[in-house]
Parts: C-alpha cells; sequence; structure tokens
C-alpha cells in the first residue's frame, strides 16, 4: 500500500434482495484515493454511486470485498466501532443540509463534539472557527430557517469540519441550489481541499461540479470506467 | 449530549409536547386524586388511632350491646380505659339539628382523643344532666350558642313517652381528624339512659384504650370470643381496621378505584406511546444524520427513552402538585367536613413516580426500537 492512500476499495460487491431477484449494486469494484485527492463521482441514477459513497463512510458494509481507510477494514468493525470511527474520521454534506431545524446553526454545528471530551468552551472555540471557514461568523444564532439554502448548506459544511475529519463526502451538495450559490459552495469546498488538505469525494450529477474535482470516475451498473 | 437531543425533541414540536404532558398531567392528577381518596377506606387516614379498640354488635351496625360487654373489657389486662357511647339519630326535619347525638359515658374526651372540649364543657357534661357539647362545625352551621336549648326528635323514646329531647349547650368539640365528626352533639350516657323508656342499660359503641397496639388483636380476639355464643356477639378490632372493614362491607372501594385508573393509564399510554411513535416517525432524517455523525445507536435509543421519562417526570409532578393544590378546595366546598380526611402521602407520591417511569418505559419501548433499528442508508434515502 501507498503510504499517501488513504482509501482502498477492493473487489467490492453489493447486492439486494428484492422480491427473490438479486439486485447487483457494486460489481466487483476497485478504487484507490490518495490522502488529499479531490473525486466526483458521476454517474446514471441507479449506477452505484450512493452506495459506494455509503460504503466508504462506513454507513453501510459490502456484500463481499474490503474497504481499508487508513488501513482499517471497515467491512470488519462492528457498529459501535464504526460509529466511533465515522464521529472522528468522517464529514457529511447532503444535497438538502439536513441541519436539525431546532436547533441554530452554532448548535448543528456542536452536535458532533457532543460526541467528545472537549469542555464547553473548547466546543465554542471549535464552533467559531468553523463559522469562520464558512464565511458564517455573523450567523451563528440563526435556525435553518432563518437562513438561505446557501447558507445552510455553509452550515452544514461547518458541521462536517468541525471535527477536523481526513474525509468529507458530499452527496449531490450543490442538488439544491441555484448556480451562483452552487458555484460558491465548489469554491469552499475546493478551498477544504486544497488548504485544509481534506480529502473529498463527492457525488454529483452536476458537470460543472465535477469540473472542481481533481479527477472524475463514472459510475455505470455498478462498475467504475474514466 | 443527552440533554441537547431531549431538548431538540420536544421542542420540534411544541404544542404537541404540551399536549402529550397535559394527557399525562391528568392522567396523574386522577391518579393522585384517587389514592387519596382512597386513602379513607385503607386505613392509611392519620388520626384513626391502633391503640383504641372498637367493640361493636357483630351483626348489626346499628344494633345495641349491653353495658356488662364494658365492664367485662375493662378487666381485661392491656386495657387502659373504656369509654362507651350510644347513639341518638336525629330527625333532621323536626330538630334543631341533623347530626348524630353522642350520648357518652364521662370520659369520652379523655379515651377519644380525637375529639377536644374545654375543661368547663366537660365539667358541665359530667355534672348536668341536660348538658350538651355541640360540635363546633355544627355550631356554626346552625348558630348554635352556649346557654342555647338544643331540642330533638330522636330515635329513642323519652319517659314521657314522646320522642323529644331537650338539652342544654355549654359548650362545642372540635374533632382533630375527620372534620365531618364536629356535625353532632355530645350528651351525659348516664342521664340520657335513666331518662329513656326502651333499651336501658345498653350502648351502641365500646372504646377500649389498650396500652401497646400491639395487643390488639389478643384483646379484641379474647373479646369477640368470650361473647361469641351470646345473643350480644361482639365484632373487634383497631379503630383503623374496622374503618377500613366497614367500607369494604359497602363496595370493594379500592378495586373500583384501581380499575378507573387501570383504564385512564392504559388509555393514556396507548396515547402517549403512538404519540412519540410518530414523533420519532418525524425525526427518521434527523436520527440518521445523527447515526452520521457518530451517534451510537444505543446513545440514541437512550435518548428516546430519556425523553419519555422527562414528560412522564414532569406531567406526574405536575398532577401531584395539582392533586395537593385540590384537596383544600374539596375540603372548602365539603364545608369543612372532610377536613384532615384526604392525605397525599409519600407511599402515593412515591407509588405515582413509579408508574411515570413504567408508563415511560412502556410508551417509549416501540419508539425508542425504532430509533434504535432505524438504518442511516434508509432514513436518508431520497427517493
Amino acid at each position: 500500500m501507498s503510504s499517501n492512500l488513504l482509501i482502498e476499495v477492493k473487489g467490492v460487491n453489493k447486492t439486494y434482495k428484492k422480491g427473490g431477484e438479486t439486485l447487483i449494486v457494486l460489481d466487483e469494484l476497485n478504487l484507490e484515493v490518495p490522502k488529499g485527492d479531490y473525486l466526483a463521482l458521476m454517474g446514471p441514477s441507479g449506477s452505484g454511486k450512493s452506495t459506494l459513497l455509503n460504503l466508504i463512510s462506513g454507513l453501510d458494509s459490502p456484500t463481499s470485498g474490503s474497504i481499508i481507510i487508513n488501513g482499517k477494514h471497515l467491512e470488519k468493525m462492528k457498529s459501535s466501532a464504526l460509529s466511533d470511527w465515522r464521529a472522528s474520521n468522517v464529514g457529511f454534506i447532503f444535497q438538502f443540509y439536513n441541519l436539525l431545524p431546532v436547533l441554530n446553526a452554532k448548535k448543528n454545528i456542536e452536535l458532533p463534539l457532543l460526541l467528545t471530551n472537549l469542555s464547553s468552551a473548547q466546543r465554542n472555540e471549535h464552533v467559531s472557527t468553523a463559522l469562520n471557514v464558512v464565511g458564517l461568523a455573523d450567523r451563528g444564532n440563526h435556525k435553518p430557517n432563518e437562513l438561505s439554502g446557501g447558507q445552510q448548506q455553509r452550515v452544514a459544511i461547518a458541521r462536517a469540519l468541525v471535527s477536523d475529519p481526513d474525509i468529507l463526502v458530499c452527496d449531490e451538495p450543490t442538488g439544491d441550489l441555484d448556480r451562483q450559490t452552487a458555484s460558491e459552495i465548489l469554491d469552499l469546498i475546493k478551498v477544504l481541499n486544497r488548504e485544509h488538505g481534506k480529502t473529498i469525494i463527492m457525488v454529483t450529477h452536476d458537470p460543472a461540479a465535477a469540473e472542481s474535482a481533481k479527477r472524475t470516475l463514472h459510475l455505470d451498473k455498478g462498475k467504475l470506467g474514466n | 449530549m443527552y440533554w441537547t437531543l431531549i431538548k431538540t425533541g420536544l421542542i420540534r414540536k411544541r404544542t404537541r409536547t404540551f399536549l402529550t404532558i397535559m394527557s399525562l398531567f391528568v392522567a396523574f392528577l386522577l391518579f393522585g386524586s384517587l389514592q387519596t381518596f382512597t386513602s379513607i377506606f385503607t386505613g392509611s387516614v392519620k388520626g384513626l388511632s391502633a391503640k383504641n379498640i372498637i367493640v361493636m354488635p357483630r351483626y348489626d351496625l346499628f344494633g345495641k350491646q349491653p353495658l356488662s360487654v364494658a365492664q367485662y373489657i375493662e378487666t381485661l389486662d392491656g386495657v387502659e380505659k373504656v369509654m362507651y357511647f350510644d347513639i341518638l339519630m336525629a330527625d333532621s326535619i323536626e330538630s334543631m339539628m341533623d347530626g348524630v347525638v353522642f350520648a357518652a359515658s364521662p370520659n369520652f374526651f379523655d379515651v377519644y382523643t380525637r375529639f377536644a372540649t374545654t375543661d368547663e364543657a366537660e365539667e358541665a357534661l359530667k355534672s348536668t344532666q341536660s348538658a350538651a357539647i355541640v360540635g363546633k362545625l355544627m355550631a356554626k352551621e346552625k348558630s348554635i350558642k352556649i346557654g342555647d336549648k338544643l331540642s330533638l326528635k330522636a330515635s329513642s323514646m323519652n319517659s314521657d313517652g314522646t320522642y323529644n329531647w331537650s338539652f342544654d349547650v355549654v359548650g362545642f368539640y372540635t374533632v382533630d381528624k375527620f372534620t365531618g365528626d364536629e356535625m353532632g352533639a355530645i350528651v351525659n350516657w348516664g342521664a340520657f339512659d335513666k331518662a329513656r323508656l326502651t333499651e336501658k342499660g345498653t350502648v351502641s359503641m365500646i372504646m377500649a384504650q389498650i396500652s401497646d397496639s400491639t395487643l390488639a388483636d389478643s384483646i379484641s380476639n379474647q373479646i369477640d370470643e368470650r361473647f361469641m355464643n351470646s345473643s350480644y356477639a361482639t365484632r373487634s378490632g383497631p379503630e383503623s381496621m374496622l374503618a377500613v372493614e366497614m367500607a369494604g362491607e359497602i363496595a370493594d372501594i379500592k378495586l373500583i378505584m384501581n380499575a378507573i385508573l387501570l383504564s385512564v393509564f392504559f388509555t393514556i399510554l396507548l396515547v402517549s406511546a403512538n404519540t412519540m411513535a410518530q414523533s420519532i416517525r418525524e425525526r427518521t432524517i434527523d436520527i440518521g444524520v445523527l447515526k452520521c455523525l457518530g451517534y451510537k445507536d444505543r446513545q440514541l435509543f437512550t435518548s428516546v427513552i430519556l425523553e419519555a421519562i422527562f414528560l412522564t417526570f414532569v406531567a406526574t409532578t405536575m398532577g401531584l402538585l395539582a392533586t395537593l393544590l385540590l384537596i383544600p378546595v374539596v375540603v372548602e366546598l365539603s364545608d369543612g367536613m372532610l377536613a384532615n380526611t384526604f392525605n397525599l402521602d409519600l407511599k402515593i407520591i412515591f407509588n405515582g413516580f413509579l408508574l411515570g417511569l413504567l408508563v415511560a418505559f412502556l410508551a417509549a419501548a416501540i419508539p425508542s426500537y425504532q430509533a434504535l433499528t432505524l438504518k442511516v442508508v434508509d432514513a436518508l434515502r431520497k427517493d
């Protein structure tokens, strides 16, 4: 294994049973992602993009094959250990932001830190830093419904960043935004990759979004192509 | 961490949270009230002494027993004092009063310490044949003053062949517990017995004050066995126990109360469980996101249980507090007759919170399981 290699997907198969029929979602898939990479995954609906993202982020387990991240075999880890691993290694950015509606931006961003041993003051410091990175220092006390879509996505990005994970997984991060706002969010993601060294895997349908990535891979019928 | 999760769940739909708390609150108010009310029938009411044995006719609550029974009881070991009284029921239409007249032995106040009067009144009762000490509540209701004549038509025939009785009011008595007992009057048994035409030398009830409450059973059994085969068979027992038994003869009050409570709580349980399950369903995405962020299944399971416990804790506290506030209102509505009768004791409070905990666990069982088993992939599925 190359010392620069962060994610290794080896011979992964993912199948589902549906009405007695076996659906192959990922078929003997292999993928290597080095540290600091910014990878865009494209492909038609049902091609297995989100499934691959779920496997890499430890939300789902493969039917067979290995997912090795930083030398750890995710497929061998139990649910509780995977939760711990996710909490410190992966940040999630969703299409629909998925902020908790009753909490303000600061409290939403703080959520991953509640699982750590940080003091309240230390948590506040981390939250402020994350808010500064996404350019929303003055919006910390606003609830999601008081923010625009772009601002909500920035809060979601701050939440993904706040525990300083190595990997950011983005599932259609600009899918719910207008062109201008989408461009701003993509710029921000690019900054996180280039300046903060985050390894980013982004699922997208949007060619413009894919262009901002360092490389793009296409998935079709569970197999990868360039 | 848990408080943030609980708060998030509670404030997501404030109206629903409020209504859930209110429905639980009503259930616990009912619980507190019924339990407090039931305590009258279960002997846990303060003031009923276990050191006072009551001896009454075995087969007829309103029957009579000869004074010789009291004289026999006085001879028993462990018996310190014996008091007796006869009961005259006053005709409420033709009398100045509509309560009970106790024609009592001179040591009535000495033995029956729930009842209290002034030394002067007690002395007057002993020395004056026509003296009557009137209950404070009745005196207030009928505006009776010291020196007034108390005229009544009673159930016992006077020596003049009528049912008319007349007494001179010499004072008032109060009752420490069961203020309803103040709706009556106490007269001198000796004078009354001398004046009546029938049932001379009999009493309705005998009360024996014993030296140690642990002797109550053995002394009671001794009395009952002594008169078992006579025409004046007795029924004896501590005052607190007899009260429970007598209430039980009317109906199994406790069973009825528990049946009402059970049906109320079953309904509330279904409502709460359904509301919580619905709340969790609405939070599917939130739970999915939290699991993404690293929250463990068991942490989310625990948070749902804690949320239910918080809801029921608030409702239980409110319900029991409202019961506490309701007691003086009921007493006021009863014109003081029920004063000191209702008693929300520590046992009821403890049982209330225990019940709250049970309701919380049962109501949260399905929702917390939903949170435990929810798959992130399913929760965040976009289609």
